[in-house]
């Protein structure tokens, strides 16, 4: 217990001692960024999915990395919303509701995060923040998977209005009207779903993944309204979950730098990818990554449960499922980023055959 | 010679649509052929179609360039089969083209076009974007680069080694000065390295 506590004491100096021990994990987190910045350009969203867990496995604490990365994407965040600001994709009335609940989301997530770090040390914070990420995102994941296999075989169809007529019938008063996105919520529905999206940011730093298919699904939202009102939420969140992690000491400016590094390296070449790359690749790739994702974090689950010594592990069971969940996430982050810069330098090539036509006039 | 398919609804000459292909064509030893879909089911528009695309011809003859035309219906395999027999071609440009029902069901569009077809896609509103992108396009601010570059260096050459220092006298001490001072250099740091990658695309000719 006395090694647990001084583990949780320790935060200001454990990332010192990573990088001592192993220097090339400085540039296995610039790796993590790249992956997760050309990732998160391409679907334009977060990339959390993969930099969390990925510095997890390079032995940051769960909390820690969570920080690190919820910090990096306030940055990031504040760059991208103001140019979806001029295109008029910002219900800023939407993004405010959301954002009152979000804030006490992002703030019960951080007291959790910090209570299991502080009482059960690395292990607890990184178990914690283990299961919540298997639990959400294979839930998360198989929809969009499902949802990319409807559009293959229906490729002309829009988002499924399930949720969206089941959410018509149980709307409770008083509803409110958003002039952007041009639909009524009730209110009851809203402060729900920016709760949810809040816990989420501040837990796994992937809020988006809910904010954005409740917008679609359950509000009505058009999409481009839905992902520009998202990046301005998640400014506002990233700046309120940083803060608030600032303030309890778990942020280490190191790592943010280090995936700002990669990220912003990435993230050009996976939006200049989004206009050249057929959107059903882009949905398909998202899906895969994040059920990966899930399967790399369940391989580490039981390790954490060996550390806190409720689970009998031999040596080389251990070892073998800490080889396999490193090989699931850096394996198909270094595959998924592959991918995208191969469809976006093939796309560019043939489009380059349509210039040599000598089709360079106006229009 | 090379073959470009045009497919549109509307055929006016004075179009952005046929007003490209008119420049790309003339002088190039290249041969347009023109699709223009209708709904067959109603009566006379076959004729109309056939009278329109005359004066189509007859205006792109008169510029030197040579035209040949087919009048399709809403049949999604008979349109197939029609592209299919043009083939070997060197671009099929969509202009103002609304698919029918029943091509829709069949999953006939422009994407699932850009999937089957084996030469480039495109349509005139992508090729009028990337012009306008071209023309937004300010080439390579080497000034700015260069002073973005000298705060990276900066940043991370000069900067980074100090954070572990920093961590127990500023950043890590849990108060609020440590928070805003994250924040900052979160921020500072985004925008400096952000605009200095931001020229990577330009410099790998991804963007124009």
């Amino acid at each position: 217990m006395h090694d647990v506590a001084a583990q949780a004491l320790d935060k200001i100096n454990v990332v010192t001692q990573i990088f001592d021990a192993n220097p090339w994990t400085m540039l296995g987190i610039i790796l993590i960024g790249f992956m997760g910045g050309t990732i998160s350009g391409f679907i334009g969203s977060g990339g959390a999915f993969l930099m969390t867990p990925g510095m997890m496995n390079l032995g940051v604490p769960g909390v820690m990395a969570v920080s690190a990365n919820i910090t990096h994407k306030f940055g990031k965040a504040m760059m991208g919303s103001k140019k979806h600001g001029e295109m008029g994709n910002v219900d800023r009335k939407l993004g405010m509701y959301l954002l009152a609940t979000a804030a006490v989301g992002i703030s019960g997530a951080v007291f959790v995060n910090g209570y299991f770090f502080d009482k059960m040390g690395k292990a607890g914070s990184g178990l914690y923040v283990s299961a919540f990420f298997v639990i959400v995102l294979s839930i998360i994941g198989w929809s969009l998977f499902k949802d990319a296999m409807r559009s293959k075989k229906e490729p002309d169809t829009g988002p499924s209005d399930k949720l969206l007529k089941l959410s018509r019938k149980f709307q409770i008063k008083p509803l409110i009207h958003f002039n952007v996105a041009n639909v009524d919520v009730s209110l009851v529905v809203l402060l729900v779903v920016g709760l949810a999206t809040g816990y989420m940011a501040g837990t796994i730093g992937v809020g988006g993944f809910i904010g954005v298919p409740a917008m679609i699904y359950v509000f009505g939202v058009p999409t481009v309204v839905a992902a520009g009102t998202e990046l301005f939420l998640a400014m506002f969140m990233g700046a309120w979950g940083a803060f608030n992690y600032a303030l309890k000491g778990y942020v280490d400016l190191r790592l943010v730098l280090l995936l700002y590094a990669g990220s912003l390296l990435g993230i050009y070449f996976g939006a200049v990818g989004t206009k050249i790359v057929k959107e059903l690749y882009i949905r398909m790739v998202t899906a895969i990554l994040i059920l990966l994702c899930v399967v790399s974090r369940a391989l580490a689950i039981p390790g954490y449960c060996k550390e806190l010594k409720w689970i009998d592990l031999s040596k080389d069971t251990a070892a073998i499922l800490e080889l396999g969940s490193k090989i699931f996430l850096f394996g198909s982050g270094a595959v998924a980023t592959f991918l995208v810069l191969y469809w976006t330098f093939r796309a560019k090539i043939k489009e380059k055959k349509a210039d040599k036509l000598d089709f360079s006039h106006n229009v | 010679m090379k073959k470009i398919i045009l497919i549109d609804d509307r055929w006016d000459f004075n179009s952005p649509l046929l007003q490209y292909a008119l420049r790309a064509s003339k002088n190039t030893d290249t041969e347009i052929v023109g699709i223009f879909l209708i709904d067959d089911r109603i009566k006379g528009t076959i004729e109309k179609a056939e009278t329109t695309l005359r004066a189509v011809r007859q205006a792109f003859t008169s510029e030197g360039v040579n035209f040949s035309s087919h009048v399709m219906g809403a049949d999604a395999d008979a349109f197939l089969k029609g592209i299919d027999g043009l083939m070997p071609v060197s671009l099929v440009l969509i202009g103002d083209v609304k698919f029918s029902e029943e091509m829709v069901k069949r999953g006939i569009s422009v994407e699932a076009l850009k999937g089957k077809l084996t030469c480039p896609v495109t349509t005139i509103e992508a090729i009028a974007g990337a012009h306008a992108e071209k023309k937004h396009a300010a080439g390579i601010n080497w000034g700015a680069f260069i002073m973005y570059l000298i705060g990276s260096i900066i940043i991370y050459g000069v900067f980074f080694p100090m954070i572990k220092n920093l961590n127990a006298t500023i950043f890590m001490k849990g108060n609020v000065l440590g928070a805003i001072a994250i924040m900052v250099v979160s921020v500072v740091t985004a925008w400096v390295w952000g605009n200095t990658t931001h020229i990577l695309p330009k410099l790998f000719k991804l963007e124009k």
